[in-house]
């Protein structure tokens, strides 16, 4: 199978050239060729129009925008998500751990675990958490404080698991959106547009700036109707009334897409070293390149879980976010870490394409080398 | 003579406990509930098509009648959802979850039932598992063979 998604093969190659083709009548607008031929303009472009859409689809669709959201970009925000936090950067060796154990944990949780497995889940979120400020080079004092304040928050999330969901499901996108910003800013790149805007949005929906924008008739697919409207209703406080329950609503959608929107293209803008998008050989390449022969099976993997979670149902959805849940906690780790190294910033790699595939051997050994 | 043909050599003790593994989590029944599912609790599974508020965005709890009379370890009683707050020597509020908003559903109505759901979970799951096997393995027999070693 993995002559299919070789760099080399003939449909990458056609793909290739339809894209050349598009590029070529698009850049014969002035406009459109700024944006593709300059990163600052072209980042500013993905932030306006990754912050429209997903204003959009929060107020007006609120409900779709969860169903497809986890259904085309669901797998593969996961991927990129632990390509851009563990594989390009560094994460310690217990955080990758607490990671492998998540997914255990989400398999056990299928099998009825019920509130132990969310338990587990926030211990291992905490793990994770202070093993990134205990490996940051952040002074002594800090660490210490840090790693009390995770062992005091820790104890709420334990005796109160539906607490620490509600409060896990919106932390998750704005951590997101904290991370894209600490990283453009770091690179010197624009990021106020998306800072800002999403603020205002945010403080917006939820003080009730927006509601006349909302919809009043949510639609929702029939076959996935439970799982999404349990994910829709876990987005607010139980009892919350009809008004607060649609702001919580607004906010969570609003979050979710945006923070899909940040793994899957915003961040992978800002970490390509070359000024212009790559073509689809090179991209895949450079996949390659990151994940070894692990490549190939995700692929499969995410062409795979967008049909089963379009059309399999609640059953593919739970399943889906059980096994993924790890994630959650590897991205708190993740801004966790970075916002620690802010003010002593670890030796940077001189290649971007870092250390996972030469550690693990996942790759061919001469990628391996090229990679180290 | 006749010979099996199956993975031979590669079938040692070692890797059987994936295996059993495997088969220990498929055998157990499941539930097909992630409670923290992104995000959510999860306590709805009305996919079964016998819920008549599968479409039911929003809860509520509403006061179904208030007893004057204390009743001791009070439990009233109420079928489905209803709630009954136990107390002595102060009226005895019986409340009761309603439906106060519903979602337009669109599409067909093949969602799976409670057991096809069980089924599809351990069949996700056990694809998940296979995959980890498949890659598992893979990495294994890249490795250099080494030798047994002897006994002298």
């Amino acid at each position: 199978m993995s002559h299919v998604v070789n760099p080399d093969s003939a449909w990458v190659e056609a793909l290739d050239g339809g894209r050349r083709t598009v590029l070529r009548i698009a850049c014969r607008l002035p406009p459109l060729r700024a944006v593709f031929l300059s990163p600052g303009p072209r980042l500013l472009a993905l932030q306006a129009s990754a912050l429209g859409f997903a204003a959009l689809l929060a107020l007006r669709a609120p409900l779709i925008s969860l169903w497809l959201g986890a259904a085309l970009f669901g797998v593969p925000h996961v991927i990129a998500g632990i390509r851009a936090t563990a594989v390009r950067r560094e994460l310690s060796t217990l955080t990758l751990g607490a990671a492998l154990a998540g997914v255990f944990v989400g398999a056990a949780q299928l099998c009825g675990l019920g509130d132990t497995a969310l338990r587990a889940f926030v211990a291992l979120f905490t793990l994770s958490l202070a093993a990134e400020v205990v490996a940051s080079p952040a002074a002594r004092a800090r660490r210490i404080a840090w790693v009390s304040l995770l062992v005091l928050a820790a104890w709420p999330a334990l005796a109160w698991p539906t607490l620490a969901v509600l409060v896990f499901s919106h932390l998750h996108g704005l951590g997101a959106i904290a991370y894209f910003v600490v990283c453009a800013r770091r690179r010197r790149l624009p990021a106020w547009l998306f800072a800002g805007g999403a603020v205002a949005l945010l403080l917006a929906g939820g003080a009730g700036a927006l509601d006349s924008w909302m919809a009043s008739t949510l639609f929702a697919p029939r076959h996935s109707a439970a799982s999404i409207l349990a994910e829709a209703g876990a987005s607010a406080w139980p009892n919350a009334t009809g008004a607060m329950f649609h702001r919580a609503l607004f906010l969570y959608a609003f979050g979710q897409s945006l923070h899909f929107a940040i793994w899957l293209r915003l961040m992978p803008e800002l970490d390509r070293a070359t000024r212009v998008p790559k073509p689809f050989r090179r991209q895949l390449a450079d996949l390659r390149l990151d994940f070894g022969r692990l490549a190939t099976p995700l692929l499969w993997l995410c062409a795979g879980g967008g049909i089963l979670l379009l059309f399999g149902g609640g059953a593919a959805r739970e399943v889906y976010f059980a096994l993924t849940y790890f994630h959650v906690g590897l991205e708190g780790a993740a801004l966790l870490g970075l916002a620690l190294t802010q003010k002593h910033p670890r030796p940077e790699p001189e290649s971007q394409q870092t250390s996972l595939a030469p550690v693990l051997a996942l790759g061919r050994p001469e990628r391996a080398q090229e990679a180290a | 003579m006749f010979k099996l043909p199956g993975p031979g050599p590669r079938l040692r003790p070692r890797g059987l406990w994936r295996v059993l593994l495997a088969y220990a989590l498929l055998c157990q029944p499941m539930r097909a509930q992630a409670n923290t599912s992104h995000h959510h609790l999860s306590g709805a599974d009305g996919a079964d098509g016998a819920d008549t508020d599968a479409d039911c965005l929003r809860w509520e709890e509403v006061v179904v009648s208030v007893t004057a009379t204390p009743a001791e370890g009070g439990q009233a009683g109420a079928a489905g959802a209803a709630g009954t707050a136990e107390v002595t020597g102060i009226p005895v509020v019986t409340t009761r979850k309603v439906c106060a908003e519903h979602a337009t559903l669109f599409g067909c109505d093949c969602a799976l039932g409670r057991q096809q759901k069980e089924r599809g979970s351990a069949a996700a799951i056990g694809a998940a598992l296979s995959f980890g096997l498949t890659i598992c393995r893979r990495r294994r027999s890249r490795q250099p063979h080494i030798p047994p070693r002897r006994k002298p």
